[in-house]
């Protein structure tokens, strides 16, 4: 009886050690799955947030009249000549981003070329998440 | 006789693998549809940048026929009278292949497989401080698509 019970006993105890080891297995499989996901979640809201905020700036930039970019884009600061920085998203996912803009400027008989670069920089790696290419042009007068 | 007979709970073989089982199933699926979530949202921000970039793009080439246009007009305006102006704009236009209807000018530039942008502009007088107006800058759809699901397929 003793040795029916000790026998018994063992094999609860090699089928729990049994159940540990696939359950770690299956663990070692899911949760990089689901880590992975989550990441990826994350870095498709960063991206959507940071469309939305590109695509206002390139429609503001559509219509763009040759004021200075610090005065014409609100939180723009002049790095260099025609290149803009803006690094206050004013949204928590953005956090880690700044906005870049470059303006090039091409004249001609009859209007002015303004040929825009809106870049999303990321601040640690400078690594460019997206990237939007706008232009707008302005008559020039006879005179 | 002893009639209080002690029933016990235990747990016995089996329950530990069953319970694994059940946990390891919950876990892959909830795995599964975290994956498919994320996959199927980032296909769709990929379609949306997709469109909005293939619509600057558009935009630009619109911008640069505009801007072409409006140097022929310049051009007309500086080498023309007030009486020949409008003429001389129209010849201009036809030779260079421009649809003109009147005094408006309607070119289309080609946004993707399914989708337009239709630009029409008025000639605006000699005397006017501007050469040009933009009656319409539009994107249209060409195709409406079969729905099936298979216009997604990547």
């Amino acid at each position: 009886m003793r040795y029916e019970k000790k026998t018994r006993s063992l094999n609860f105890l090699l089928e729990l050690l049994i159940v540990i080891v696939f359950f770690a297995l299956a663990c070692l499989i899911c949760i990089p799955i689901l880590v992975n996901a989550n990441n990826n979640n994350k870095l498709t809201q960063i991206k959507n947030e940071g469309l939305l905020k590109l695509e206002s700036i390139a429609e503001k930039m559509r219509v763009y009249n040759g004021k200075p970019l610090d005065e014409y884009l609100s939180g723009c600061i002049y790095t260099v000549d025609d290149q803009c920085l803006i690094t206050d998203l004013d949204n928590d996912l953005l956090g880690d981003y700044q906005i870049i803009v470059i303006l090039k400027t091409d004249t001609q008989n009859a209007g002015i070329f303004y040929d825009t670069q809106i870049r999303l920089v990321s601040k640690n790696d400078d690594t460019i998440l997206i990237e939007l290419n706008t232009q707008s042009y302005m008559e020039l007068s006879y005179e | 006789m002893n009639n209080n007979k002690k029933t016990t709970i235990g747990f016995g073989m089996g329950t530990s693998s069953l319970l694994m089982i059940l946990i390891v199933l919950c876990m892959t699926i909830l795995a599964t549809l975290s994956f498919l979530n994320v996959k199927n949202n980032t296909e769709l921000y990929n379609e949306k940048e997709r469109m909005i970039k293939e619509y600057y793009q558009a935009d630009r080439d619109a911008i640069k026929i505009y801007a072409k246009i409006d140097e022929i007009l310049y051009d007309s305006y500086i080498n023309t009278t007030v009486t020949t102006y409008f003429t001389d704009c129209q010849n201009t236009l036809i030779d260079m292949g421009y649809l003109i209807d009147a005094d408006v000018i309607t070119y289309e530039v080609i946004v993707n497989d399914s989708h337009t942008l239709i630009v029409k502009l008025q000639i605006l007088p000699y005397d006017s401080i501007k050469r040009l107006m933009i009656i319409e800058w539009k994107m249209t759809v060409d195709e409406q698509g079969n729905y099936d699901g298979t216009q997604f397929d990547t």
